[in-house]
């Protein structure tokens, strides 16, 4: 009996199969993969190049897999050497990603949206600064640059803002741990000065592997108070990545130039000076046409005045006393330059990272060197960053596991002014008969006596880019060592429990100088410097408990204590004694302060989640914070959070193959936010406004210094601004993840905003820090994944990403209607009650009672009130990244639409005005044209009760009149507002693996970035505004223009 | 079983401890949470040198001097905002045009009052029966509130700078203003109380070839301020 049984077993004979596991679209080797033999728990992995071996029956079946791709079952049919292909699975059911805390889930057990990002989609193309690499490819999440400069700040919003004029910045974890990213000098109103960079331009994108958008309060509940406006949590490359036993080093290289994103279209035939007559100083361009200057009769070559008297006549050519004064021929053939075009110089940027990873199994490490070098489109803008790092992980024994992870950062730029102190205040009104690049900006012998086209109220600007300086030098440090304790008990329970300290210490250094002679005067220097300490403890216990096979029950508890020390430096002097050493040991006058602060934050929190079936994920979450920054007895805030998910496609009886995964989830979240409380000082005040220009005034004088209570009071019964927010949405896969879909509706209501609400300027005050003000918020969000083509040779998928976020102001405080966020008193963004959040304010045409502009008896609009002119925030905003892959070759693209929003475009404008722009040109060429802009009424009588009687506006304007006609224009700021959409090519990219060896590979790209298809406002990139706060993206004006990059590089790996 | 009831008792107690430790703490934290960099108060002789430099700086020679001369034909503006008000643009009607020195009169008038009110003879801290200070604050504080009634008409004074009880200043009516700011010959500044307490009317006798005259009494080296007065009560202004 025994014979014949062991007979028919021996009749399937045991053989050894061998063979190799292989990715199918990139014939790469698959280590690790698993293989088993079907039906038993006989099985081995594949090593690091993928080759198996295993002995199995000649009929039996073999089952491989691998995370990431589809499991494939071979029967062995007796064959001894099998080769497997795998083919990538796209269903992401099972996708990890990295929640609050550190904590890694299953995308599918979340009940609130999360998005992310991985490394290879930051780096298409070679984007130096983190914040530009995220731009369309995130829904929720509102992302623009201030401009072109090199260390350019930028305004990440998620889901809208939810503090008036406080931060709506999102929280950056890297590694789990905070880690500051917001500019520390904010730009004020924003209308005079530079830029400053925020701190989340230390990051590299090269260093990371990938990227968590937790967009809700639900899902950010874990940090408390400091996550009401999201977070984006930061994973950087592990030395886990390279293979076990193997070190991988990986070079890359970048070169790209860069060159502004689009120049104003300006005129190029009428000269310098007003009314059809030259005026060799005028601001304006309103002169005759330039080929008749030889005519002028006060200059003109060909005709008798006071130059020609003097010095003979000059036959086609005039007299440009700027040439003088530089101390050139003055009389010149009229001429046409290409000033803004001659300004602006090509940029480059020239990037490196090489990192350097081992994986030695039970221990690991990694560690990168990178720096970027860019200067950028305006000549002295640069900014030069090394980044270093070193991160390991080692594990002890069975239980332990430790740590360490460290980034060191250097920066150092210079960038120009904007606005009212702007470069482009100056360059935007270059007439076109004067030589901007070719003339000397300084009279002979004295560097700092400009020549200029006009007056001195705007500099010179090719003298400002040698003259002026805005640089700021930062060192920082930042990381983090952690002990992980692990151990599993009585089978189904699993303990964690990790502590991390980490620290976050930077140093930034900044110069801002106006040169001697600068605006025809002596010239100012503020010298800053600002040290941050942050020490991050936090302690987790992680326990999970499988209950039984349905059931899953984890349990997170935790401790986090952050400190913070900050020290600020001021030192500010104007009138520099003599030129040639702008420095503060050269001024006149001197002010310095000094300030000191700090801040403890104590947090417990905790979170509970089940999972049934795999089917119904519930979670409930807390968080106690307790502050230092609010007032005495008012400091602890404890907020809940809870969230379920249930995927309706693991029901059995709607388990179906076109559907195969659908996810229907629920939040609900309160977050607070805490503010700063005081007690009332008293505090050394300033001067400086108005009509003065720079510094009129300052304290010492002789030797005198006054003290006086703070314009601010602070109210002792400050609340922390609370947010509770609704969030609902449904995640669908058909098709295994062909097509994915993702959408998320979210209500957010924030109240007791915490703001510094303007006070009665009669009471002597000017704002009182208070709870006042509601604000709701509602957010659509969607996410469309779909593969259209993926065969072996050629894939092609496309992502969009859909955003619209409605933020409205719904109350302020008692008797404010409006806080002002930036600008002037006349025009400014502001939040007003009932309008979207933020609007520009300012003075709108005269309009009658159906809000029709009226134009006066000449066709002209008239001056009116003041009033909400426009809303900044757009109707929606839509990225599109789409790829396509053929045999290795790779093409990417990423496009983003804003549709909708207004923004004062005031160097538009400013250039109709100034008679620069084309359309002065155009306009003046006519023979009339009406005012169109918007429709318009003319009043063609009184009726018997004195209501005036309107009929549309017919009444043309003579083409003579239209300096007088932009200069009316010019004084209605509505004329300004204008529609800011935009498409731009934010990235297209193609890369193409030249080699591939067995001692590594190489791979090439060609990249650009920020390419602007299309402006809704001709001639300006209108992601290019004033600011560094919540007022960015609204108000531009004089600022510095956006540029487009376009380059190449190399990836080596060996 | 019995190990997580007792690691989770565990937990909650060390979490509970932890907490109530950091709660009996308010003190610590006030500490931490105080500004180094500033001091909750100072004697009237530094609020002086404000007022004195803000006055002359913004007040006396600020944008009211810059328009109003522009108004009366002082000077003539050729350019931006000068020429606007020449023309009689919007600017001369819209409130932003000067909100700035509004919110500086005001500033004025509140450290005025500040250190009149330090100084009192029954006053708390240092500056109490300090009659010099209190009388540099005086005058400065009846000069802006002279210039402050000139341009805006009936304006606010007794609610200003108490801003927590009196957020919203209601305005006084020029009168009650006129009445402090009347005479600088009063004993409390030192001088002999010669006053003018009846109306002064103005008649057609003819000064200098002017049409109307008055009478006044000038008490040597003072300084007066005299208001319009009219018979009939003025209607209210909407």
């Amino acid at each position: 009996m025994l014979l014949l049984s062991a007979g028919l077993m021996a009749s399937a004979q045991t053989i050894s199969v061998r063979g190799v596991v292989k990715d199918s679209s990139t014939g790469e080797s698959i280590p690790a993969a698993s293989v088993i033999v079907k039906g038993t728990s006989n099985g081995t992995i594949t090593d690091n190049d993928g080759n198996y071996t295993i002995s199995v029956a000649s009929d039996a079946s073999l089952v491989v897999s691998s995370i990431g791709y589809r499991t494939q079952e071979v029967a062995v049919e007796g064959r001894r050497s099998i080769d497997i292909e795998l083919l990538p699975d796209i269903e992401f059911l099972d996708e990890v990603v990295v929640t609050a805390m550190g904590i890694s889930r299953e995308k599918k057990a979340l009940g609130y949206a999360v998005q992310d990002l991985k490394s290879d989609e930051l780096v298409h193309a070679a984007s130096a600064s983190l914040s530009s690499a995220l731009q369309g490819k995130l829904s929720g999440v509102e992302i623009s640059s201030s401009s072109g400069m090199p260390g350019a700040s930028s305004k990440i919003v998620i889901r809208g803002a939810r503090s008036l004029d406080g931060n709506n910045t999102p929280l950056y974890v890297v590694d789990g741990m905070p880690v500051a990213s917001t500019p520390d000098i904010g730009t004020g109103n924003s209308v005079t000065g530079s830029d400053y960079a925020g701190r989340s331009l230390d990051i590299d994108p090269n260093d990371i592997e990938s990227i968590n958008v937790l967009k809700g309060q639900a899902a950010s509940a874990l940090y408390g108070m400091r996550a009401s406006n999201g977070v984006i949590i930061i994973t950087t490359k592990k030395g886990s990545a390279a293979q076990a036993g193997k070190t991988s080093v990986t070079l890359t290289t970048n070169y790209s130039f860069d060159t502004p994103a689009v120049y104003p279209e300006v005129q190029y035939k009428y000269a310098q000076g007003s009314g059809g007559k030259y005026s060799p100083k005028s601001s304006l361009s309103w002169g005759p046409l330039i080929t008749e200057l030889p005519n002028d009769p006060g200059y003109g070559g060909n005709v008798s005045n006071s130059y020609t008297d003097a010095q003979g006549i000059h036959t086609g050519m005039y007299y440009q006393p700027q040439r003088a004064e530089a101390g050139l021929d003055p009389w010149t053939t009229p001429a046409v330059y290409d000033n803004i075009k001659g300004f602006f110089q090509t940029g480059h940027t020239f990037s490196n990272n090489v990192s350097v990873a081992h994986n030695a199994g039970t221990a690991n490490f990694i560690f990168s060197l990178g720096n970027t070098d860019t200067s950028g489109i305006i000549d002295g803008t640069y900014m030069k960053r090394y980044n270093a790092r070193f991160a390991s992980d080692a594990k002890l024994n069975k239980y332990f596991t430790m740590g360490f992870s460290g980034n060191f950062v250097q920066s150092d730029m210079n960038k120009q002014s904007g606005a009212n102190d702007g470069i482009t205040a100056g360059l935007y009104h270059v007439p076109a008969n004067y030589d901007l690049m070719g003339l000397p900006t300084h009279v002979p012998g004295d560097p700092y006596t400009q020549v200029n086209f006009r007056n001195l109220t705007f500099n010179n600007p090719v003298w400002a880019t040698t003259n002026n300086f805005f640089g700021e030098k930062s060192q920082r440090f930042y990381g983090n060592a952690y002990l992980d304790f692990k151990t599993e008990f009585a089978g189904a329970h699993k303990l964690d429990i990790k502590y991390q300290i980490g620290a976050d210490a930077y140093t930034t250094a900044y110069q801002d100088i106006f040169g001697y002679g600068s605006k025809g005067a002596d010239g100012e220097i503020t010298e800053r410097t600002l040290t941050e300490n942050q020490t991050n403890s936090l302690l987790t216990a992680n326990y999970v408990w499988a209950i039984n096979p349905d059931l899953n029950f984890s349990a997170l508890l935790g401790n986090e204590i952050v400190y913070g020390r900050e020290k600020y430096l001021d030192a500010y002097g104007n009138h520099f004694n003599f030129a040639g050493w702008n420095h503060l040991n050269n001024v006149a006058s001197y002010s310095a302060s000094e300030s000191y602060s700090r801040n403890l934050t104590f947090g417990t929190f905790g979170e509970i989640a089940l999972d049934y079936k795999n089917m119904l994920f519930l979670n409930a979450t807390f968080r106690s914070d307790y502050v230092s920054s609010m007032p005495h007895g008012n400091r602890t805030f404890t907020y809940p959070s809870a969230s379920i998910g249930f995927i309706f496609t693991e029901l059995d009886g709607l388990k179906n193959n076109v559907l195969t995964y659908g996810k229907l989830r629920a939040s609900y979240a309160e977050v607070g936010q805490a503010g700063t409380y005081h007690d009332s000082y008293y505090s050394t005040p300033g001067f400086g406004g108005g009509f003065s220009s720079g510094t009129p005034a300052m304290y010492p004088t002789n030797g005198v210094v006054a003290y006086t209570p703070y314009a601010r009071i602070y109210d002792p019964n400050l609340r922390p601004q609370n947010t509770k927010s609704v969030e609902g949405g449904i995640d669908l896969a058909f098709f295994d993840g062909r097509i994915t879909f993702e959408y998320t509706f979210s209500r957010q209501d924030v109240k007791d905003q915490i703001f510094a609400v303007p006070m009665a300027s009669s009471t002597g005050y000017a704002e009182k820090m208070t709870n006042a003000g509601k604000v709701h918020t509602n957010a659509h969000e969607l996410t469309i994944g779909f593969i259209p083509v993926q065969t072996r040779n050629f894939s092609w998928d496309v992502n969009v990403n859909f955003t619209k976020i409605d933020n409205y102001v719904d109350e302020l405080a008692e008797g404010v209607s409006s806080i002002m966020l930036g600008g002037f008193v006349e025009p400014q963004v502001r939040a007003g009650i009932g309008d979207k959040y933020p609007v520009i304010y300012g003075i709108d045409y005269v309009r009658n009672e159906d809000g029709v502009v009226i134009v006066d008896k000449d066709g002209f609009p008239m001056a009116g009130d003041n009033a909400v002119l426009g809303a900044v925030s757009p109707d929606f905003q839509l990225g599109l990244s789409t790829g396509f892959d053929w045999k290795g070759l790779r093409l990417n693209m990423v496009f983003d639409w804003k549709k909708g929003g207004r923004m004062y475009a005031g160097s538009a404008a400013m250039m109709e005005y100034y008679g620069t722009a084309l359309v002065s040109q155009e306009f003046r060429e006519k023979d009339s044209f009406i005012f169109d802009y918007e429709p318009s009424v003319k009043i063609t009588g009184y009726d018997a009760n004195g209501n005036a009687q309107y009929a549309p506006n017919d009444i043309q304007i003579d083409g003579q009149y239209a300096q007088s006609y932009f200069s009316t224009l010019n004084d209605i700021s509505k004329y300004f507002v204008r529609d800011a959409s935009y498409v731009k090519l934010r990235e297209i990219s193609l890369s193409y693996p030249i080699v591939k060896a067995k001692w590594g590979s190489v791979s090439a790209s060609l990249f650009g970035r920020n390419i602007l298809l299309w402006t809704a406002i001709a001639g300006f990139d209108p992601e290019a505004s004033q600011g560094n706060n919540n007022m960015a993206g609204g108000f531009e004006r004089f600022s510095l223009p956006g540029s487009s990059s376009y380059g190449g590089g190399l990836k080596f790996n060996f | 079983m019995k190990k997580i009831y007792s690691f989770i008792k565990t937990g909650l107690i060390l979490s509970v401890a932890a907490l109530s430790f950091a709660a009996c703490s308010e003190d610590f934290m006030d500490e931490i949470n105080r500004d180094l960099s500033v001091s909750t108060n100072c004697d009237a002789k530094f609020i002086i040198p404000d007022l004195e430099l803000r006055t002359a700086q913004n007040i006396i020679g600020g944008d009211f001097n810059t328009y109003f001369g522009s108004y009366v034909e002082y000077w003539a503006g050729t350019h931006n905002q000068l020429f606007k008000a020449e023309k009689r643009d919007a600017e001369v009607r819209v409130a932003s045009t000067y909100n700035n020195n509004w919110a500086t009169i005001y500033e004025n008038i509140r450290n005025g009052k500040l250190i009149v009110a330090k100084c009192a003879d029954d006053a708390e801290g240092t500056d109490a029966g300090d009659a010099g200070a209190r009388g540099v604050g005086e005058i400065l504080l009846a000069y802006n509130l002279a210039v402050a009634t000139d341009v805006f008409g009936d304006t606010p004074y007794t609610q200003v700078g108490d801003a927590a009880t009196y957020p919203y200043p209601e305005a006084d009516t020029q009168e009650s203003i006129y009445k402090e700011v009347f005479n600088s010959d009063e004993e409390r500044f030192g001088g002999k109380g010669v006053r003018n307490e009846a109306l002064i009317r103005s008649d057609k006798e003819g000064f200098w070839e002017l049409p109307c005259s008055a009478k006044l009494t000038l008490p040597a080296m003072s300084t007066l301020y005299f208001r319009y007065h009219i018979t009939k009560p003025r209607g209210k202004k909407d």
